[in-house]
């Protein structure tokens, strides 16, 4: 430990410093180039929250168009893509999926999305150790004892925030029900999720992330925003594709189409 | 005339190079030059095939990725123009984005050299005890060394990509951008995994296996480890978000397990909107793996919020000039900063395709490695990168944002000749191996100013082709010089052939046909 000596506290650089370096650098450079325009107007979030009504509903018009391509999308990449018609055919989707991976403990973060469906109650009923991560005060005892839950989970069952279609993408914010770890953890994630939430483009989500996250004061209310396209993978190894590195082997998305009448 | 300021990276030299020989007993090839190192691996067979398998792979699943898009033209544009207004407003836009972070609870420290970044991160791990950190993939790090700085402090830096997790038992340093490992075969693996977890891995395990092992033995890191490491992809000012992008899922354990999260970035990281992200992400993963999108891609704004069950209780972004802001200033450089390091242009240089990542000797390999590394670090201390390219122009089309990189090489190695004189006696006098190793680079040097020198004069120039007709003779075969065994010359007919000065010059000639129309 002696050896920490090598590092002495010293006074850390002032921001200010550091960007008279970077200004100092412009002004030898190019004035022609600080004059660049920037491309495309910045979307502020009162500018979103007025497009945003209009950009979900539009969504919701595309969505078998949006759905199809989703599919495509996420099906490239090895995760699978369900629909179902009703919450008990949701249900025993889910079931047989954890009989099919030998799931002996789950994970569910509980997305008002999934709260009529009632899979916690139909996971145990099949002799499934169900962790239910719902709003509560994180103290850090609870904290670590959700930690020591997940880390045994087989199962990650969450919703999603937003879809992409564009890529076949799932957007997960951070949250009260939904630690970012929750559907990293086990080696399996089930997302159930509601047709409304799937946007055609990039574009669509961005808006949407500033209309519904991101206050007038420009503080956004989750820590994290986590896509998550199909499984975990790797080529590192002689660029052999492997599915299943850190994250989840097995990423399913279920449809629940029936939410949409 | 622009020219090129080495004088303030000489200490930041100097001091790198004393981590190199200290820490890393591996890179003892670091004092062969470029040509040295090349010609080992183009020697190397097992290399070779690697490197085949892994550049084809990365080229056609980009070209299939960009050839879906409606205008993938249109879409490269706006991704450089994104990097130019940035790179125009750099010191807006990093106000904006460390006030962004710290309104959301983070932490902005500044560096100004590898050392400050460092004795950052060590300061961070030193006052709350931490022993182990893990570590997500991250290009600025290499940069900066940080793993032995964080070793020299007790501090055990594991990396967790699978690829850098190899490189990291095996003692090396990243041959690509994207696929650090990619020089690396099975059974190597194999030996480092049995080495590292102390437990025996057959000798024909498959790669799921390995893969699997790997998950296991780094599992058990992330859930002890005091501090997560992670580079940026991309930082967006407005909302002070830093976006990480990883196919393994490793990122999101290690920004989401540990107690505090340190991302490190290279200052032109900077993005101003989340719009101009998406542009630019859109770009990213399509060059670097000719995916649509990687698996994950996290966009992590200060630390976790007081509702939410996980995540770090402290967020630290330490923002890295090392060079940047010199390379900022010189116009016909500042493109070279709008990289965002998807590692196209190795995958379609002919150079990078044969001779791999570690002949380059810098952290930064091909087309980008070659410009970058004498930016950063000095032209003096890696004069040969310029040269170490075709100039073919492949990397400039496989560019997502177009950067002009064979423009930029002439540029340096303009400069580079430019700043040699033809004979320094005190350098001659100091250090005779330096001289001995560029040493046929002066005699082409001297070659090349005579030539320019005798090309003023009619006279000399006439003469020259003259005495040169009759030099060759001894050497001609059918009307080629298959050989000559001089150096320089000798370096080029190694394998080719010089053509032979023609008997009658072209003066000569064009006198002659205008005489015969006159007549």
């Amino acid at each position: 430990m002696a050896r920490l000596h090598n590092y002495p506290r010293m006074a850390e650089l002032s921001t200010g410093a550091f960007l008279d370096r970077i200004r100092t650098a412009l002004r030898r450079g190019d004035r022609r180039e600080s004059a660049l325009a920037r491309p495309g107007e910045p979307v502020t979030p009162a500018d979103a929250r007025v497009h945003a009504n209009a950009v979900r509903a539009r969504a919701v018009a595309a969505f078998p168009v949006s759905l199809e391509c989703f599919a495509e999308k996420l099906t490239a990449v090895g995760g699978k893509v369900h629909c179902v018609e009703s919450a008990d055919q949701a249900r025993r989707l889910l079931l047989d999926l954890a009989a099919a991976q030998q799931v002996g403990h789950a994970a569910i973060c509980a997305y008002p999305d999934l709260a009529n469906l009632g899979l916690e109650d139909a996971l145990a009923e099949a002799g499934i150790t169900v962790t239910r991560v719902a709003p509560s005060d994180w103290t850090p005892e609870i904290r670590q004892a959700l930690r020591v839950d997940l880390v045994q989970a087989d199962l990650a069952i969450s919703g999603a925030d937003y879809a992409v279609a564009e890529t076949g993408t799932l957007v997960l914010a951070a949250g009260s029900f939904n630690p970012r770890t929750a559907t990293a953890l086990p080696r399996i994630h089930v997302a159930l999720v509601r047709p409304e939430r799937l946007l055609p483009t990039y574009q669509d989500l961005t808006l949407l992330l500033k209309a519904d996250w991101l206050s007038d004061d420009s503080q956004l209310s989750s820590s994290c925003f986590t896509f998550v396209t199909g499984p975990s993978r790797t080529g590192d190894i002689e660029q052999t594709l492997t599915i299943g590195a850190h994250g989840p082997g097995e990423m399913h998305v279920i449809w629940l189409v029936y939410e949409s009448r | 005339m622009n020219k090129f300021r080495v004088s303030g990276f000489t200490l930041r030299v100097l001091g790198s190079g004393l981590l190199l020989s200290k820490h890393n007993p591996k890179r003892e090839t670091r004092n062969l030059n470029f040509a040295s190192r090349a010609r080992r691996a183009i020697a190397d067979e097992r290399l070779q095939g690697a490197l085949a398998r892994a550049m084809d792979h990365f080229v056609h699943g980009r070209e299939i990725a960009f050839a879906e898009l409606e205008d993938p033209a249109a879409l490269k544009q706006h991704g450089r123009a994104i990097r130019a207004h940035t790179l125009a407003h750099l010191d807006e836009y990093l106000a904006l984005l460390a006030q962004s972070v710290q309104r959301h609870g983070g932490h902005v420290h500044w560096a100004r050299d590898a050392a400050e970044a460092n004795r950052i991160v060590v300061e961070l791990a030193r006052e709350r005890g931490i022993r182990l950190a893990v570590k997500s993939k991250s290009m600025a790090t290499e940069e900066i060394y940080l793993n032995h700085a964080l070793e020299s402090a007790g501090v055990r830096p594991v990396e967790t990509d699978l690829g850098e997790w190899i490189i990291q038992l095996a003692g090396e340093t990243p041959s690509h951008i994207i696929g650090p490992a990619l020089h690396k075969t099975r059974a190597e693996v194999i030996a480092l995994f049995a080495k590292a977890t102390g437990r025996p891995v057959p000798p024909d395990a498959p790669i799921p296996d390995l893969t699997r092992i790997a998950r296991e033995e780094l599992r058990q890191h992330f859930l002890a480890a005091g501090m997560g490491i992670s580079g940026v992809n991309f930082a967006v000012a407005e909302t002070g978000t830093v976006v990480i992008v990883t196919n393994e899922g490793n990122g999101r354990f290690a920004t989401g397990l540990p107690p505090i999260h340190v991302a490190v970035m290279g200052a032109e990281k900077v993005v101003p909107t989340w719009e101009d992200l998406m542009v630019l992400l859109k770009l990213l993963t399509r060059s670097a793996t000719g995916q649509r999108i990687s698996s994950y891609v996290n966009c992590i704004t200060g630390p976790r919020r007081p509702n939410e069950p996980d995540g770090p209780d402290e967020f630290h972004l330490v923002i890295l000039d090392n060079g940047r802001s010199d390379v900022l200033g010189q116009s016909r450089f500042r493109e070279a900063l709008y990289c965002i390091r998807c590692g196209a242009c190795l995958n379609v240089c002919p150079v990078y395709r044969k001779v791999g990542g570690h002949a380059y000797g810098s952290v930064y390999p091909g087309p980008i490695g070659a410009v970058l590394t004498p930016l950063f670090q000095g032209l003096d201390k890696f004069p040969e990168l310029p040269h170490a390219s075709s100039l073919c122009g492949a990397c400039k089309d496989a560019c997502p944002i177009s950067i002009d990189l064979p423009r930029m090489l002439i540029d340096l190695r303009q400069i580079e000749a430019e700043g040699k004189p033809i004979l320094n006696f005190r350098f001659w006098i100091l250090d005779f191996r330096l001289l001995s190793t560029s040493n046929q680079r002066w005699v082409e040097r001297v070659l090349f100013r005579l030539y320019g020198w005798a090309l003023q004069y009619p006279v000399l120039y006439r003469l020259g082709a003259k005495v040169g007709y009759w030099v060759q003779r001894p050497l001609v075969r059918d009307g080629r010089i298959p050989s000559v065994p001089v150096p320089p010359f000798s370096g080029w007919t190694q394998f080719r052939d010089f053509p032979q000065v023609a008997a009658q010059p072209f003066h000569e000639r064009w006198s002659k046909l205008e005489d015969g129309e006159a007549a």
